[in-house]
């Protein structure tokens, strides 16, 4: 005897204990993003693995910048035959199609930058694409030759600029001094900066034509560009690596450069600035011209003091170094006039930061500071992140792996080999395959139904082929134009950027400037932000900062000054809606912590960002991972570890893709938290404050916390990725057609039994085909209409919230569909989505005549509670344990017994869904089996034999050869001896009488598919009855299953519930009736 | 009882070690080719997988090793204990090796973690002591050791190798259960094998006590009355049978108590194992058996509101041959009835008592606890403390 198995109810937790981000780029995996930040206990260790696993990490702990392929790898010692960690052997060659002069196109930078400082003068802004053109060609041959002393040239040039302005302001002596100390550290991370960027790729499809082309050009003849400006010698040594470099870092270059690149958005722009005025409130607008003005008199000086606090960041852009020279070149040429302008515009935004730094940098407690937030689940994150950053051939499946007890599960997603990263067909196949059949999928992406959208969708944004290959057609197209185009749109950006001078200009004066302006800054931003990493560069854009810093305010207490400037510096999410599009503008174009959110992209819809998308595609990110901390226990592993992949892992990740592949967005988000990490490091900020940081300022940090939060309290996940709102949850299993074991005791509120799976009827996928399946139902709300229609952030007014205020317990959907004057479509859908959210549930429409019975899961334990509420909604009723006395303490019989009188009834039924929706009561249903009786069962044996007899008798008569086998269907064990003795009358009597006894009752398991016999057994069932009767009896007949509740089938098959009722008094005899829920 | 032949299947195993200067490799691995390609006539023509891309996994740096490991390759989960040893004598002055278990990735694998932890340890003392692993590239005896282990595991659960006079490979497979639930005082285990046939001396002395009053009626609570044993032993040993599987908890069985059909009820009838069962378990001694459709309406007619006695008088005649308490019993057992509890409540809560039994009577009744649960704690009849409960107000009577 075996007893039941358990029923696996009740279990709520969902063994997380983390959710982390990691990305592959150029240099190495990277660790970028965690929550929650207490994830940091360290595992135990056990036996001997303690002592050497607390050495090593003690030693990595202690060296500040490792090197990822020595300390941090989790790989020993990376053998050189591994493929993976050494890319730079296939990548050469496709570097040099890049970098050799005759193939590549005029560089378009160089180009750009230079008849920048030429039109500078100019007071359109609008320059002529023409005359821009002219000028880029010509210069460009003159960069071409004379690259070195070119970018020497330059070098002093900014030299000079810097001086000058930090003469002009009086720089003080010890800036001067604390920069040196500065330097001298800078010099150290550099150093291991140089090993992080071991390994690089290169885009083979990567538009010609994009700015940065001067800069490569530039690097494949100069030496080493660290070396040109002999300040960071070990930075790169050979010129491979430089290149490679360059290559990395021109995918890692601003989008937004892109967008002003693009041919395609040089009208746009304009557009997007009609239609944002419209969009956006003025309010915000006023705001962001506030904001705005102050990066843009601080210029290329922000961005190469930015550059600083991003030592360690992904973009690290040593090879970026001649070209800011040449941009801060131009800069200069044409900022020397304005300096003064320049440092009076500073509103003194943060520029306390590097001061800080310096001082900071002194203490060993930042170091310890950044240590302790640099371990994760007692593992060092550069070693985790290794880790968790798998090889290509483990991307995009499954990645589970397990220590101890703790698991790590995840999607790597990892960009194709043509650099997209769009799901290939593989993928797709793996979708199809993962599915998780039937239950409401998790990864539906319900959009938010607000108050603007009041249709929404149930789709798979990112399955949505139409738009991806849209997308697709749209890359293919930039790639060509890049290729094609490359000087075209190099004279286009050159003109906006020529553009942002009369801006620059109307600085001084007008600071509220028009929206023109504004784009143009963002555009002046990204030209310059690649300054980094050239110490005394940025040391002089520190001191001009710092001082004007100082100038600016000198009431502020550096604490919150340094708060405020990432704040200020980083556009907050918070606004989101506008969110992807800000970070398009300022946040993963500048590297620069740029100072101005670009109100004009943020509010800019779509349009803008679709078109953006090819020039957002160059992120040096070449695979990322969400990685998802577990510790189920070992007897769960498996259901535990799947249940979160296909619910919330696989999804996330998918979308996530989908999103990065439409418009940068992982990397982007993923840049900002490493900068918000870095800046913290140097700064010192404690690590409660950079967790506060990042969720404010990233959208994908906060989506992750949520999911986080979410899927530890066992509730949905409402996150906004990029500006859509998605939803993740793992399906709670609110019901059950088991009674749990007496000795599992039930958890989960609101649980009630029922052999109804109205889940899967519920798969989203095939309403079509299932048509409508449960408009004869009606929906039980599990809250206040109210309440609700406030938590889904519905519109009051909207057909939602008319149709949640409609909906009620006693009607079916079809009749609330017609009361809100709703489409059955749209009100299923708006069932659906109820349900999707556990707002809602599917429930026969309660009535008087429904028997309902106080299930063993009523939640009795918190009876006392309940009985307040109870008395409170229903002051009127008896209390709560009475009303459960009375419907309890006899036979189950309708719950119209129990109401006292008739104007009583509203309230009773609403009573009576009150309590179903706390789990209190469960419906009785009705369950009936076809029993056919022995009597049945001769009596068809009878006719049979009888019938047999005769016919066998009339062919023996008719014909002398007959057939044995009609004997044998009715004797079946018949032996030929018998038979062959001739008597047939005496034969089949004996035989029927040993039939006799073994016959037996049966029931009729399947009467839908009722063999020949079975139906006869039917037939006598209600042979004798009527016409009418025998019609209906074959209709519900294939209900008689056990399965299918009797009283649903009236509406099944549209007959009536008296004629049912008749129909089984009259067969009573011949079924078993069943009920329970 | 548990199926102990229920094993997951080692589909390869295999020995990796970090070459000094070769890097991660495999040396030996069953089947041959499972892992790495392999010139074995009898190879499989592709790998299970790809090792190239995994082998960082196999042998990591040395802040996983020590540490159980598993990772999802494809269709396939490795699970792993790779050991590092420290020591002048290697050539990078450590010694890193690994032996690997692939199973199929849905196989459930928590029977042979401690197998790959205790074998790696083993091996881990054996290269301590004299080398055993390194001093060869890969020894004809350690090969054996592997294909016997994997054989043996495979086919037989366990497997005892012995490797020299101190050592010997001595493992074996042990299914792992769920941690019994707490039970109850009110709740009646019932055996599921014969107990006194399996026990032996070495048993616990409470656990001998107690065996021969677990007969399917006593209660805990009874058990420990009746054994004279200490109560919270009697329900330890309960437990701990219970996680064996060797009994298993109903509620007590009384004529006043109401049953009622579950939605498994089906099961009954669809099922005929479950039918063939029934009709011998409920058969009283000599009665023939009866018809599963009987005893399937009999089943049916059970219901809330109505207790087994007056049950009992309604269907007497239907019930000739049927032991009623193996009747309920195999019901409950099933899953295909449910007993409904009856939950004293007082109307008014407020009320306190001095005796101390009404006390704790009362404080029961406030925690909503049903019948069984508040007799076998104040070990009072439900008649009397009923009675007891309506001196102090109005008693409503929940069946849930």
């Amino acid at each position: 005897m075996s007893s039941r198995e358990p029923s696996g109810l009740g279990g709520l937790t969902s063994h997380l204990l983390g959710i982390m981000l990691v990305i592959t780029t150029p240099n190495g995996p990277q660790f970028v993003f965690n929550y929650p930040q207490t994830a940091n206990a360290p595992v135990p260790r056990q036996g001997k693995g303690k002592l050497v696993a607390s050495a090593s990490s003690n030693l990595a702990g202690n060296i500040p910048r490792r090197k990822w392929d020595r300390e941090t790898s989790p790989f020993p010692y990376s053998t050189p035959s591994s493929p993976a960690l050494d890319p730079m052997s296939g990548v050469s060659s496709r570097l040099y199609r890049f970098d050799s002069p005759d193939t590549s196109p005029p560089s378009s930078a160089y180009s750009s930058s230079s008849s920048c400082s030429t039109s500078s003068d100019s007071d359109d802004a609008n320059l002529s694409y023409s005359s821009s053109g002219g000028s880029g060609v010509t210069e460009d041959s003159d960069d071409d030759d004379g690259d070195v002393d070119n970018t020497l040239d330059l070098e002093l040039d900014v030299l000079d600029l810097l001086g000058g302005s930090s003469l002009n302001k009086g720089g003080e002596p010890n800036h001067q001094a604390r920069h040196g100390h500065r330097q001298s550290r800078r010099r150290r991370t550099q150093v291991a900066g140089g090993g992080l960027l071991r390994s690089s790729r290169s885009r083979s499809h990567t538009p010609g034509g994009h700015p940065s082309n001067g800069r490569r050009t530039n690097l494949s003849h100069s030496p080493a560009p660290g070396d040109s400006a002999g300040r960071v010698p070990a930075l790169t040594s050979d010129l491979s690596r430089s290149l490679s470099l360059s290559q990395s870092q021109r995918r890692a270059d601003s989008p937004s450069a892109y967008i002003v690149s693009s041919p395609r958005l040089a009208p746009l722009t304009t557009i997007d600035n009609s239609t944002i005025a419209k969009n956006i409130m003025p309010d915000d607008i006023t705001r962001a011209l506030r904001t705005s003005n102050i990066p843009m008199s601080l210029g290329s000086g922000s961005n190469a003091r930015d550059a600083i606090s991003r030592r360690r960041s992904v973009d690290n852009a040593h090879s970026h170094l001649s070209h800011s020279h040449k941009r801060h070149h131009h800069h200069s040429s044409r900022r020397k006039s304005s300096t003064d302008s320049v440092v009076q515009n500073h509103n003194g935004d943060d520029h306390d930061i590097p001061v800080e730094n310096v001082d900071r940098s002194r203490h060993p407690a930042s170091q310890i500071d950044q240590q302790s937030w640099e371990k994760i689940f007692g593992y060092d994150v550069d070693f985790l992140a290794a880790l968790l950053c798998p090889r290509r051939s483990m991307c995009d499946t499954k990645f589970e792996f397990t220590v101890g007890d703790l698991a790590f599960l995840g999607l790597p997603m990892h960009e194709r080999s043509d650099g997209k990263w769009n799901a290939g067909a593989g993928d797709r196949l793996r979708k199809l395959r993962r599915k998780p059949a039937g239950s409401a999928s998790a990864s539906i992406t319900m959009k938010s139904i607000t108050s603007d959208s009041d249709r929404f969708d149930g789709e798979f944004r990112y399955e949505d082929d139409g738009n991806e290959a849209d997308e697709e057609y749209f890359d293919d197209d930039m790639e060509v134009d890049s290729s094609t185009n490359a000087l075209e749109r190099s004279l286009l950006s050159l003109t906006l950027e020529t553009s942002q001078d009369p801006g620059r200009d109307n600085m001084k004066e007008n600071v509220a400037n028009n929206e023109t302006t504004m784009t143009v800054t963002t555009v002046d931003e990204e030209g310059s932000n690649p300054a980094t990493n050239i110490n005394n560069m940025l040391h002089a854009f520190q001191n001009q900062n710092a001082n004007s810093a100082t100038a600016a305010r000198d009431s502020n207490s550096e604490g919150s000054n340094e708060r405020a400037d990432i704040s200020d510096s980083f556009p907050s999410d918070d606004q989101v809606g506008a969110s992807s599009s800000a970070e398009v503008s300022s946040l993963a174009g500048s590297r620069t912590p740029s100072v101005m959110p670009s109100p004009l992209l943020d509010s800019s819809p779509r349009p803008l960002r679709k078109q953006s998308a090819p020039g957002d595609e160059k992120s040096p990110m070449i695979m990322f991972h969400v990685v998802f901390a577990m510790n189920p226990p070992e007897l769960e592993y498996n259901m535990r570890i799947d249940e979160m992949y296909d619910y919330v892992a696989a999804p996330l990740a998918e979308c996530l893709r989908y999103e990065q592949h439409k418009s940068n967005y992982v990397w982007k988000q993923a840049q900002m938290m490493i900068r918000l990490r870095e800046h913290a490091a140097m700064s010192g900020t404690p690590q409660e404050d950079l967790f506060a940081q990042t969720l404010t300022k990233s959208s994908l940090a906060l989506a992750l916390a949520q999911i986080f939060i979410a899927l530890s309290t066992s509730s949905i996940a409402k996150v906004v990725i990029n500006g859509i709102t998605r939803s993740f949850q793992i399906p709670i299993q609110m019901h059950s057609a088991t009674l749990p074991s007496i000795l599992e005791p039930v958890t989960i509120p609101g649980f009630y039994l029922t052999t109804e799976d109205y889940s899967a009827r519920l798969g989203l996928e095939d309403s079509q085909q299932n048509g409508m399946p449960f408009l004869e139902h009606a929906l039980l709300l599990l809250d206040e209409a109210d309440k609700i229609i406030n938590e889904l952030q519905t519109d009051p007014r909207s057909p939602m919230a008319r149709f949640i205020r409609s909906a009620s317990p006693t009607e079916s959907l079809l009749k609330v569909a017609a009361s809100s004057e709703l489409s059955l479509s749209d009100a299923e859908t708006y069932a659906r989505h109820l349900i999707y959210w556990r707002r809602a549930r599917i429930i026969i429409p309660v009535h008087r005549r429904g028997i309902y019975i106080v299930v063993p899961t009523a939640p009795l334990s918190r009876l006392r509670t309940h009985s307040k509420l109870f008395a409170k909604a229903f002051p009127s009723l008896p209390s709560l344990p009475r009303m459960l006395e009375e419907i309890s303490s006899h036979e189950p019989r309708p719950y119209g017994t129990l109401i006292p009188s008739h104007h009583l009834r509203e309230r009773y039924l609403d009573a009576l869904a009150w309590l179903l929706r706390l789990g209190y009561l469960a419906q009785l249903r009705t369950f009936i089996w076809l029993r056919i009786s022995k009597a049945v069962k001769r009596s068809v044996a009878h006719d049979d034999r009888l019938r047999k007899v005769l016919e066998s008798s009339r062919a023996e008569y008719d014909d002398d050869d007959y057939d044995d086998d009609s004997h044998d269907i009715v004797l079946s064990d018949t032996s030929p001896n018998s038979r062959r003795q001739g008597d047939d009358a005496a034969v089949s009597l004996s035989q029927l009488l040993a039939e006799d006894n073994q016959l037996e009752d049966t029931i009729i398991l399947e009467p839908d598919r009722a063999n020949v016999l079975e139906r006869k057994w039917m037939d006598k069932i209600v042979a004798g009855q009527n016409e009418a009767i025998v019609e209906l009896f074959w209709k519900v007949a294939k209900y008689m299953n056990g399965r299918v509740a009797f009283e649903d089938v009236p509406g099944k098959e549209g007959i009536e519930r008296r004629d049912l009722r008749t129909l089984l008094a009259i067969v009573k005899e011949h079924i078993i009736i069943s009920r329970h829920w | 009882m548990a199926d102990f032949g229920g094993f997951p299947q080692i589909l390869s195993l295999f020995y990796a070690t970090f070459h000094p200067t070769e890097g991660t490799k495999v040396l030996y691995q069953v089947p041959p080719g499972s892992v790495v390609k392999s010139t074995d006539p009898s190879a499989f023509n592709t790998p299970l997988f790809d090792f190239e891309s995994i082998n960082s996994y196999i042998i990591p740096k040395p802040q996983l090793c020590n540490k159980l490991l598993t990772l999802r390759v494809n269709n396939y989960r490795i699970v792993s204990h790779p050991v590092h040893i420290w020591g002048s004598s290697y050539a990078r002055n450590s010694f890193l090796f690994n032996f690997c278990f692939v199973f199929h990735k849905d196989a459930d694998i928590s029977a042979y973690n401690p197998v790959v932890r205790k074998l790696s340890k083993m091996f881990q003392a054996l290269e301590e002591q004299n080398k055993f692993l390194s001093s060869a590239q890969m020894s004809e005896g350690l090969k054996s050791i592997v294909d016997q282990v994997y054989e043996d595991l495979n086919n037989y659960c366990e497997c005892f190798i012995p490797i020299d006079e101190a050592n010997s490979i001595n493992i074996k497979l042990f299914p792992l259960h769920h941690p019994p639930p707490r039970i109850k005082a009110f709740h009646v285990p019932i055996s599921t094998v014969q107990l006194k046939a399996v026990m032996d001396v070495n048993w616990d002395p409470t656990m001998e006590k107690i065996v021969e009053f677990i007969d399917g009626i006593n209660s805990v609570r009874k058990i420990a009355e009746l054994a004279d044993t200490d109560y919270k032993l009697t329900r330890k040993c309960i437990q701990h049978l219970m996680y064996y599987g060797c009994v298993i908890v109903v509620d007590i069985f009384q004529f006043s108590n109401s049953y009622a059909c579950t939605a498994d009820i089906s099961t009954l009838a669809n099922d005929r194992h479950v039918g063939e069962e029934c009709q011998s378990y409920v058969a009283s001694p000599g009665a023939n058996k009866r018809n599963v459709c009987d005893l399937l309406e009999l089943y049916c007619s059970l219901h809330n509101g109505q207790t087994v006695k007056e049950w009992y008088i309604a269907n007497r005649e239907h019930l000739r041959g049927i032991d009623i308490r193996r009747f309920i019993s195999f019901g409950i057992i099933k899953g295909i009835i449910y007993r409904v509890n009856v939950f004293p409540v007082l109307e008014d809560i407020n009320v306190a008592a001095t005796d101390p039994l009404d006390k704790r009577l009362l404080r029961l009744t406030k925690n909503i606890k049903h019948f069984d649960d508040i007799c076998t704690d104040t070990q009072t009849s439900r008649v009397q403390s009923l009675q007891s409960l309506e001196k102090y107000g109005e008693v409503v009577l929940i069946r849930a």
